[in-house]
């Protein structure tokens, strides 16, 4: 230690006296005619070219540097248009003079057509000037020669041979490597201009001089043609397969390539687990560029927001129906699934364009049980019980493509096109018995119901954006018409028992030929009325129209009949009109938007049946609807959202339609003409904060919504329980919810808590037997998490959730009940000794309802054992045992308005499966944190 | 017409050498973020090179537009605040970087997360490396320097002009013999470029706002707390650039 310090105050003091030995460094600078270059750059460099000081040549072109240290240096001068010069500088004495400085010019023509023009910068190896070329314009398609002719200094021969400033170019290297040998022709013809980023042309040292160091200048030149970054492709692609006991299997492929202008992508699933296990990260893979390209057709109060609810056709769902395929969930019952599609994207500067083809298969075989209580007046209770079988069966094919073109900045056009066609079929069993008060048996019910349905959709979308010059100016306009067809048929055969009445024995055949063809246009005008406010003004105009035949036969032994009640055509068109205005205030964080609009829905139908049982229905409902925003950002960290709105629900044209539908004997429908639209009034409101330096963060979701003259049900229940609904408006009814959210770090980054709660309460009435049945609930739920990441090695996610609500029926006080549900869970990621990693999950759900004895819980608990393999990870194989207690089941417990429903569906139980993964870039690695990702 | 030319040609001759100390430089500061985003070492070799190759194109398309008040002896760094372009109106950071060349002394608010932070003490130095490579920005001849930034460590290309020998230039980098017109930090992550040039005749005056709220930091411990947000966000595998600025 003495040592050390003796030795410090030694150097110290050396350090001293070696500073103490300064020097002035002097000199002077002239251009190559002689004369005195004045306020020319001189910079005194360490000999790494580090900059010590700087200072400015005078009047006489003279310079000085005064207090230098001995040592070695580089003194540097630069001036605008000449090359800078740079010389070594020994000092050891007092005064230094590195004498005159002579500075030549840059060749004129190198600096205003490189420099100047192209803006491609300029390099310097001595004398020798090498120049980098991002800029020069050349047609596309060109290639490499083509630009160097636009180089100058640069001559291209006949024959493709290259002099650059009168000497030969005798080498081209392409990233610095040697391109198919050394004839510099290949590469030069071969090469695609555009994905050239640099030319750097310098002189071609031998050997010798690279080694010792000998700067004369060489007669030959050498070529280095640098690569755009983005010219180079990326291929990606992975792949797993999984076998399991029991028949389980599970696969999955993508493939991509992705290059500047294209992408191409394709993936493959296949299952009978129910697991696609596809997430975003694969949606961006399969769609490219385009994974985020949404589009909201409708303009609204507040910029595309769509906030009034629109009713929806029930008619023909084709489109709801194809497009849950793609994403959807298929994991209760005992599922199967398949898809596969391919992508192309084209990603020019302006044309964007992309085409692709999915293909959809899926099928489910489900067993359920099924139990309901209804609640009548007079202390009556319906239990009714159904034990089904469906199986299903479905195939989407779905062509679609998009194209979008930068006319200028201010001009954008995009078409969307897609055709999809649908064939499935289902096939469903059940037995079913209807009770009065659980033990009065009423009916026994035996349907069997074969449907197989097809389909096509056809749809074109045009869209314009115009934007001005005046920001905030837009005007925008779309238009989409669709085309599809639907055809269903169905064969209903059904054994119905009562205990104190007739049987009835149904064997039907429904055939449904229904065709829909909607034409939408939407079109809005912005205009920023001054800086802090803006003016909105917008159309929606969609005009539906369905029709079709609904051919009903009843069959007996060998003998058909049309049946005449149910047999009908149909022809409904919707017209809607909405005309809006809103009007914002935006300043400083504070966004203030109100705005109102006029609502015009033409309903026209016509039922006609082969009897009386016609129905007409020609309504046109006019409406006002209001709105009002503040979104204030405090900082930016926080902010605080308000809005009231008020808009209108139509009734549906279903719901309208004066004809009784007693498709099934049970429950038989009723339109009522009557109906009018109900008012919804809702308030929401919402507080976001964020503090990312102590983790901290917060908020508050709530939200109000009150519908006035609600649409309700009224029900007619007879002695024998089959029941007849029919539409009314009927009071008002209510929801509300308010959800405060608050997660922090106990632990930085090693232990964090979250914490949420859920409250809701709603109102609703509903008419049975002409008695009110208002139905109350009121519902807490309660959220704990944990995340627990204490190093590289473990992740440990806990998370509890409690689900209590209270149902309050005042028809029937008797069947107040109390429903809790709660799921409590572990996921454990566990790195283990050479290289295996431990995925563990165990969720533990109970469900309970003492009004009817139920209590069920079930526990799951799912592992998996790793290990990845190969060069980078690239391999991995998996052992795992899903559902090891053997458990699985889907339950459900549901209070609603004047009904508690409990189903439960056979699930894939206990199986386990051998996994082998490859992906061509590598896996990812290590323990994988539950709290960040879901899924594992 | 011919006339003009010729004498707008000798005018930009006499031009040459006359040296304006006081003016306003505009940049534009674009953030490249699937370049930052793909060198975080916590993705995957095809999560980087996917990021690179889907949106590599999209980035760089919009910038913050800033603006750099100087003369001989100081100069102020600010956001020029563009006012809401579609109509809604969003807060952002708010910096102020202010140069004194004189007494080497600095200003700075500069956000980290949710905090303000106002940094006071001398300029923090910048080795700089004279390279020799030329090239031209909005009309003026530039030198390349290289060197580190003074916070984060990350490697920085600055271009700079003796034209106008005002020791300074964006973000508060200074140090070098002329004006930097543009910078870019790594790898093109983040480039900050000279858009618009004004050089004033008359001697310019620069005032600071008369308060400046932020909590008083040392340029070490901002540095520190800088980098300790940085390596905490890594580690717990989160993109530290969503919610602090490179």
């Amino acid at each position: 230690m003495k040592k050390n310090l003796l030795l410090f105050v030694c150097l110290f003091f050396y350090s001293f006296i070696a500073n103490s030995q300064s020097s002035k460094i002097s000199g002077s600078v002239t251009d190559s005619l002689g004369s005195n270059l004045i306020n020319a750059s001189i910079l005194l460099l360490e000999e790494d070219s580090t900059m010590i000081e700087f200072t400015q040549s005078n009047v006489e072109g003279s310079f000085s540097f005064t207090k230098i240290p001995y040592g070695n240096y580089l003194v540097k001068v630069t001036y605008v248009g000449y090359i800078p010069q740079t010389i070594p500088v020994k000092v050891e004495s007092k005064e230094t003079t590195v004498g005159k400085i002579i500075l030549n010019e840059i060749n004129v023509q190198l600096m205003e057509v490189v420099v100047k023009a192209a803006k491609a910068p300029l390099k310097m190896r001595g004398d020798t000037i090498e120049f980098d070329v991002t800029q020069f314009k050349v047609p596309q398609n060109s290639s490499l020669e083509d630009l160097l002719k636009r180089l100058p200094g640069m001559e291209v021969e006949q024959g493709g041979a290259l002099k650059m400033d009168g000497k030969d170019v005798t080498s081209v290297k392409v990233d610095g490597k040697n391109f198919f040998g050394n004839n510099p022709t290949m590469a030069t013809k071969n090469l695609p201009a555009d994905g050239v980023s640099t030319v750097q042309v310098y002189d071609r040292k031998s050997d010798e001089q690279k080694a010792t160091g000998n700067t004369t200048p060489s007669n030959e030149k050498e070529m280095n043609v640098v690569l755009k970054d983005d010219f180079k492709n990326i291929t990606f692609g992975k792949g797993s397969v999984g076998l399991g006991d029991l028949d389980r299997m599970e696969g999955k492929l993508s493939i991509n390539k992705f290059t500047p202008l294209h992408q191409y992508s394709f993936i493959g699933v296949g299952n009978n687990t129910g697991r696609n296990g596809l997430g975003w990260d694969d949606r961006e893979d399969f769609f490219g560029a385009q994974a985020y390209n949404f589009q909201e057709l409708k303009y609204g109060f507040n910029g595309g927001m769509r906030f009034f609810s629109f009713y929806e056709e029930d008619d023909i769902n084709l489109d709801n129906k194809i497009s849950e395929l793609f994403w959807n969930n298929n994991n209760s019952g005992l599922p199967r699934n398949g898809l596969a599609g391919l992508n192309y994207n084209y990603e020019g500067e302006k044309l964007k364009a992309g085409a692709r083809y999915v293909f959809n298969h899926k099928g489910n075989d489900m067993q359920s049980f099924r139990s309901v209580n209804r609640f009548l007046p007079g202390n009556i209770t319906n239990f009714d019980t159904t034990t089904s079988n469906t199986i299903t069966r479905g195939n989407v094919h779905k062509i679609e493509s998009n194209f979008s073109l930068d006319i200028d900045s201010f001009n954008n056009v995009k078409v969307y096109l897609d055709y999809s066609n649908l064939i499935s079929d289902r096939n469903f069993d059940s037995k079913g018995s209807s009770f009065r008060n659980v033990t009065d048996l009423i009916s026994t019910s035996d349907i069997n119901n074969v449907r197989d349905n097809s389909g096509y959709l056809g749809r074109g979308t045009i869209l314009y954006n115009k934007t001005f010059r005046k920001k905030g100016r837009f005007i925008g306009f779309n238009t989409t018409y669709s085309k599809s067809t639907f055809e269903e048929n169905t064969l209903n055969t059904s054994l119905l028992n009562f205990t104190n009445s007739i049987d009835q024995d149904i064997n039907q055949a429904f055939n449904n030929d229904a065709q829909k063809t909607q034409l939408q246009i939407n079109a809005t005008y912005n205009e920023p009325l001054t800086k802090k406010l803006f003016l909105s003004l917008f159309h929606n105009y969609d005009n539906t129209d369905q029709s079709g035949e609904i051919l009903v036969k009843d069959k007996e032994e060998n003998k058909e009949s049309i049946n005449a009640t149910l047999t009908r055509n149909y022809d409904t068109k919707v017209a809607y009109n909405f005309t809006g205005t809103s009007l914002r205030y935006s300043h400083a964080g504070l966004n203030i938007s109100l705005g109102t609009g006029y609502q015009v829905t033409d309903l026209n139908g016509a039922f006609v049946g082969l009897s009386n049982n016609n129905g007409y229905v020609d309504t046109t409902y006019r409406n006002l609807q209001y709105f009002s925003n503040i979104f204030y950002q405090i900082s930016r960290n926080g902010s605080v959202d308000a809005s009231y709105t008020r808009g209108v629900n139509t009734p549906r044209i279903s719901q309208l339609t004066p004809i009784i539908n007693n498709a099934n004997p049970l429950y038989i429908r009723e339109g009522n003409p009557e109906l009018q639209p109900e008012v919804n009034n809702t308030v929401s409101f919402g507080i976001w904060l964020s503090k990312p330096l102590s983790g901290l963060r917060f908020n508050i979701w709530s939200n109000i919504s009150m519908l006035e003259n609600a649409i309700t049900q009224e029900e007619i229940i007879t002695e024998s329980l089959v029941t007849t609904t029919r539409p009314i408006n009927y009071k008002n009814s209510r929801n509300l919810s308010f959800s405060p959210n608050v997660s922090f770090p106990i632990i930085k980054n090693k232990l964090r808590a979250s914490i949420n709660m859920q409250l809701n309460e709603s109102q609703s009435y509903r008419l049975v037997n002409s008695i009110e049945n208002k139905t109350q609930t009121f519902g807490v739920g309660p959220n704990l998490t944990f995340n627990i990441t204490p190093n590289e090695k473990l992740s440990l996610f806990l998370s509890s959730r409690i689900n209590q609500s209270k149902t309050s029926y005042s028809i029937n006080t008797s069947q107040n009940q109390t429903i809790i549900n709660q799921t409590h869970s572990a996921t454990l990621s566990l790195q283990l000794a050479k290289g295996l990693i431990l995925n563990s999950n165990y969720t533990h759900r109970f469900f309970k309802n003492d009004r009817f004895g139920q209590n069920t819980n079930i526990p799951i608990i799912n592992t998996s054992i790793s290990k990845q393999f190969l060069k980078g990870n690239k391999g991995e194989i998996r052992l795992a045992a899903y559902d090891i207690l053997d458990k699985n089941q889907n339950f459900s417990i549901n209070a609603g308005s004047n009904t508690v429903s409990q189903s439960n569906t056979i699930a894939l139980a206990r199986y386990f499966m051998v996994i082998f993964s490859y992906n061509i870039k590598g896996l990812k690695s290590g323990v994988t944190n539950a709290g960040n990702q879901w899924e594992y | 017409m011919r006339l003009l030319l010729i004498i707008f040609f000798f005018g930009s001759i006499l031009n040459l050498n006359s040296q304006e100390t006081q003016g306003k430089i505009t940049f534009e500061r674009k953030v490249f973020w699937a370049n930052l985003y793909s060198k975080l070492p916590f993705l995957t070799q095809e999560e980087k090179e996917k990021e690179l190759a889907i949106w590599g194109k999209e980035q760089g398309k919009y910038g913050e537009k800033y603006d750099l008040q100087f003369n001989s002896t100081q100069s102020l760094y600010q956001e020029v605040k563009s006012e809401n372009e579609g109509g809604w109106s969003w807060r952002g950071d708010e910096i102020l970087i202010f140069r004194d060349l004189v007494n080497k002394t600095i200003i700075d608010k500069i956000p980290l997360a949710e905090k303000d932070f106002l940094i006071k003490g001398d300029i923090p130095r910048i080795k700089w490396k004279i390279q020799n490579e030329l090239r031209d920005i909005q009309g003026y001849i530039c030198m390349k320097a290289e060197g580190i930034h003074p916070i984060h460590d990350t490697p920085i290309t600055a271009w700079y002009t003796d034209k106008i020998p005002v020791s300074s230039g964006p973000e508060g980098l200074t140090g070098l013999p002329g004006m930097i017109l543009l910078v870019s930090y790594g790898n093109d992550d983040v480039t900050i470029e000279a858009t618009y040039v004004t050089l004033e005749k008359d001697p310019k005056v620069i005032t600071l706002p008369k308060k400046i709220k932020g909590k008083e930091i040392t340029f070490e411990k901002f540095k520190e707390d800088y980098n300790k947000y940085i390596k905490e966000s890594i580690t717990a595998k989160r993109n530290p650039y969503w919610r602090v600025r490179l």
